[in-house]
């Protein structure tokens, strides 16, 4: 019979053989499995929120199809998913804004198109809005496709450097997500979102004028005076959900005013910019270039057409987060707009004189904002 | 008769094997916070809609349809009534005691 004391000899011999064994799997890579282990269940947890995120955008975009009366919605959203646009060869860049611009215009006609075949019945501001909200529907897929590739293909190949980076990254991936989602609510019901600033500071220099005509695919332009000034402010054709082609319509303005002989004293752009960590949302900023967060054809376009006739280009931003720009505009934001309105009237006021031409483009997302 | 004396440091093994599994617990507890404080859902908002008539600016709640630009209506002395603004703000929530 073993008696206490042999057993406690027992149980200590055991912990320490214990003890051994467990520093030598230590050495082995024990701690860096246990690590990837509790690393992958929080991915795959957090995983499972993407998913569903993806899933609730999915479901109120057919919806908002099937509400709209929408062909057959369910091939026409899985079709817009998994559209891509190959991007130009940059090895060789002559020529490439075109090839951009060119591919650029392909997709929005393919996406047009695509829309009034499904909706025929419905009005342009509401086929926007399906638009876009398709649109946030593929990136709220692609976000969950490539966490979902990442993180098997990290288990596949033992890769935990490749997971460990996933983790860290998740909380940033499920913030830019959320703002997706969020934003899709808001574009749907038709507020004007954060990026809509722009649109919104032309249209009240405009004074809500009566004059605005189509100059180009989705952008109008309108000709007021403002203190023996010609003001001519051109912006996306709201209310719908599109951001225009501002580049395109000032250049076309530009060319016709220089062919009657008149040359631009001003061009100004504003834009929502994005701030930094920690800056205020809806301070007022001034600066020199295009304001213009485009990938490139309609930004060259107002430098191009700047530089040509010397015309001085002058920037106004107002700053927010992410989240802002592609949500419901909050009011920091809207004095924002009121703060960029009377700054814009001081640039012009201090840097033209009476008799001079204006331009005045007012860039970004113009859904919920009209003319 | 032989004694048995307790050797202080009898207890120190358990105490520290139960401070490491508190301090696990709690690393759990918090990583388990953090998903939920990610679920919870957005702070309560309401957007308002603001209507100029001259230069007198009245707000309301927004209303299905509406966008800046759009003229609402006559507001007397044949002055029209425009949406000059809409924007989402915060509901202040009142905090139970």
């Amino acid at each position: 019979m073993v008696n206490g004391q042999d057993a406690l000899a027992w149980i200590q011999a055991l912990s320490q053989l214990l003890f051994i064994a467990f520093i030598i799997a230590l050495f082995l890579g024990l701690n860096q499995r246990i690590q990837v282990y509790i690393w992958t269940r929080d991915i795959r947890s957090k995983l499972a929120i993407l998913e569903g995120m993806a899933e609730e955008a999915r479901r109120k975009t057919l919806d908002y199809l099937a509400r709209n009366n929408a062909r057959n919605p369910e091939s026409l959203l899985n079709k817009i998913v998994d559209f891509f646009v190959i991007e130009p060869v940059s090895i060789e860049p002559i020529d490439i804004i075109r090839r951009l611009d060119h591919l650029i215009n392909i997709r929005i006609s393919r996406f047009r198109e695509e829309f009034e075949k499904a909706m025929p019945n419905s009005d342009f501001v509401t086929r926007s809005r399906a638009e876009v909200s398709a649109e946030i529907t593929s990136a709220l897929i692609f976000i969950n496709k490539v966490v979902r590739h990442y993180l098997l293909l990290g288990e596949k190949t033992r890769n935990w450097i490749l997971i460990m980076q996933l983790q860290l990254l998740m909380p940033q991936i499920l913030r830019i997500a959320d703002s997706y989602r969020r934003a899709l609510n808001d574009f749907l019901a038709g507020y004007p979102i954060g990026d809509s600033a722009g649109p919104l500071v032309a249209l009240k220099l405009s004074n809500y004028a009566s004059n605005w005509v189509e100059v180009e695919h989705d952008t109008v332009a309108a000709d007021v005076d403002f203190e023996g000034r010609r003001l001519i402010l051109v912006k996306a054709k709201g209310p719908a959900s599109t951001v225009g082609k501002p580049g395109t319509a000032v250049e076309k303005i530009v060319g016709d005013l220089v062919s009657k002989g008149v040359k631009p004293s001003l061009l100004l752009t504003v834009d929502a910019a994005l701030k930094l960590e920690g800056e205020e949302s809806g301070v007022v900023a001034e600066g020199v270039g295009a304001a213009i967060g485009d990938i490139g054809p309609e930004k060259i376009r107002f430098e191009r057409v700047a530089a040509e006739h010397r015309i001085p280009l002058r920037a106004l931003i107002v700053k927010m987060s992410l989240e802002e720009a592609i949500q419901a505009m909050n009011k920091k934001i809207y004095e924002g707009v009121e703060k960029a309105v009377a700054r814009a009237r001081e640039i012009i006021l201090a840097e033209t004189k009476p008799g001079d031409v204006v331009i005045v483009a007012g860039i970004g997302n113009t859904n919920g904002v009209g003319q | 008769m032989v004694t048995q004396t307790s050797n202080p440091l009898e207890w120190l093994q358990p105490l520290l094997l139960m401070l490491l599994i508190g301090v696990l617990l709690l690393l759990l507890l918090r990583q388990t916070m953090e998903l939920s404080r990610m679920r919870e859902t957005a702070k309560i908002t309401r957007v308002l809609t603001l209507v100029a008539c001259g230069d007198r600016v009245e707000q309301r709640p927004f209303k299905e349809g509406d966008y800046v630009g759009l003229i609402v209506g006559e507001c007397g002395e044949g002055k029209q009534a425009r949406i000059i603004g809409i924007y989402v703000e915060e509901v202040p929530v009142e905090k139970s005691r």
